[in-house]
């Protein structure tokens, strides 16, 4: 073999069987990205469950020829491709994941004080404003619904409604629900501050009631059931979570309630979050689209956060025993992060307030109206 | 980016709906909490008052029975 026939051969090696050749800079930003939520998730501990497994998936997939989201030259589908279509395009993994969060659930706090449930509501009205707005930026309907349901504050209900909705845009909109549910800390207060005044956040709430085992069992069954009567679309996504609490709540099948909430759940994680991140390809996310959905995803976040803090004032006007308006931040989900937040802020007012548990109730009030909102939309659009 | 054709009314009216819908599903479940922890308390409380069942109670021969047997029993080696 001649001197230029061995550079020809291997300049061809290189060249198919290598990345080498095919890098862009389109990928080196992916990376850097990539990089960046790696950085959030291990150094500042932001939700690093989904972070974490989200950024290394945006990092592997962003090298060129790695057999990861395509088919292989028989047609069947490459590793991460395989996740993503049983595990999200089959809306699987969401759903896994209420039954766990079903069992880990307690609710307590909301079967306690039902008046919470409708803050649960108010606090989605930034999902419908959200919606008109993204419409004005030349977004589609389905593709407005799916980033709309962002301030739901709901990872998997994000992205169940979104990979029914807008596949396409999947990536971008986990990344900044997740992104922003933790950053509630740093968002939240400052609304929370601006929409209440000082005597509003002193107000000291009644205990709870304690609730028995009984209504406890019953509460799953009884949601369950009417969210299957009125809004079905949503029904796989609040079925199972019902279900995981009902497995938790009856006592008698321990075993399941601690895998569903264990073992399984993490398994599904580490699926969800490879699938996510893997559906963020250079040519696919470098648009103009996912910054934007990271713009709205925040404006969607504060004005959910108001409805939850307008709705509880609106209540209080009719209410004798006045509720503390800082809980209605809470009813964006994001559990238990939100109530935590109006807990701090309720202490920072008054040391011996303790929101904390009254918090829960509209938090997970916010959990089910997110679960609601998206039903809704997917009766719209789906 | 392309601009979508959007039907401006359909679009505002169906969200009001939806909203609305929200809060109607969620306060029909407030209502149905509401009521049912009612319902659950009271049968709660009335469980809590049902006076303790007596103790079972010997007869004067089955005393003495028990009595012999327990002292029989101390006795044996």
């Amino acid at each position: 073999m001649t001197w230029d026939a061995f550079l020809a051969l291997l300049l061809n090696i290189l060249e198919t069987q290598t990345g080498l050749f095919h890098l862009h800079y389109k990928l080196i930003i992916m990376w850097a990205i990539a990089l960046l939520f790696i950085y959030l998730a291990v150094a500042k501990k932001y939700e690093p469950l989904l972070l974490l497994p989200i950024g290394f998936g945006i990092f592997l997939v962003n090298f060129p020829l790695a057999p990861l989201m395509g088919f292989d030259a028989h047609g069947k589908r490459e590793l991460f491709n395989i996740f993503y279509h049983y595990g999200v395009e089959w809306e699987v993994i969401p759903c896994i994941i209420f039954l766990g969060l079903g069992a880990m659930t307690d609710f307590g706090p909301l079967i306690a004080n039902p008046k919470t449930m409708v803050i649960g509501a108010g606090a989605q009205l930034g999902v419908f404003i959200t919606f008109l707005g993204v419409l004005l930026f030349g977004f589609t309907m389905k593709e407005a619904a799916s980033v709309a349901i962002i301030g739901g504050a709901d990872g998997p209900t994000t992205i169940y409604l979104t990979a029914k909705l807008a596949p396409h845009l999947l990536g971008a909109n986990a990344l900044a629900a997740y992104s922003y549910m933790a950053m509630v800390p740093l968002i939240q207060p400052p609304i929370m501050r601006m929409m209440t005044n000082k005597k509003e956040r002193r107000i000291i709430m009644k205990q709870l009631r304690p609730v028995s085992k009984r209504e406890k069992i019953f509460f799953p069954l009884i949601v369950a059931g009417l969210i299957a009567l009125l809004i079905p679309a949503v029904t796989p996504l609040m079925g199972m979570f019902m279900l995981g609490n009902f497995m938790r709540e009856s006592g008698v099948v321990d075993r399941l309630a601690g895998t569903a909430q264990g073992s399984l759940m993490n398994i599904v994680t580490i699926f969800l979050g490879i699938s996510v991140g893997a559906t963020m390809q250079a040519e696919k996310f470098l648009t103009a689209k996912p910054l934007l959905i990271f713009a709205f995803g925040l404006v969607d976040f504060a004005v959910c956060t108001i409805g939850g803090l307008l709705t509880v004032k609106i209540m209080n006007l009719f209410l004798k025993d006045k509720l503390n308006p800082l809980i209605g931040s809470a009813g964006v989900s994001a559990v238990p992060m939100a109530a935590r937040v109006a807990q701090t802020v309720g202490q920072q007012e008054n040391p011996n307030n303790f929101l904390l548990m009254h918090a829960i109730g509209p938090n997970l009030a916010g959990v089910i109206g997110s679960a609601a909102a998206a039903g809704m939309l997917i009766a719209m659009f789906g | 980016m392309e601009t979508a054709a959007v039907d401006w009314g359909y679009a505002i009216s169906t969200l009001i709906i939806r909203f609305v819908g929200i809060f109607v599903v969620l306060g029909i479940l407030q209502v149905i909490m509401q009521i049912s922890g009612r319902i659950f308390a009271r049968l709660d409380a009335k469980e809590a008052v049902k006076p303790p069942p007596p103790p079972d109670s010997f007869t004067q021969e089955q005393a003495a029975a028990v009595g012999m047997a327990l002292y029989l029993s101390e006795r044996t080696p």
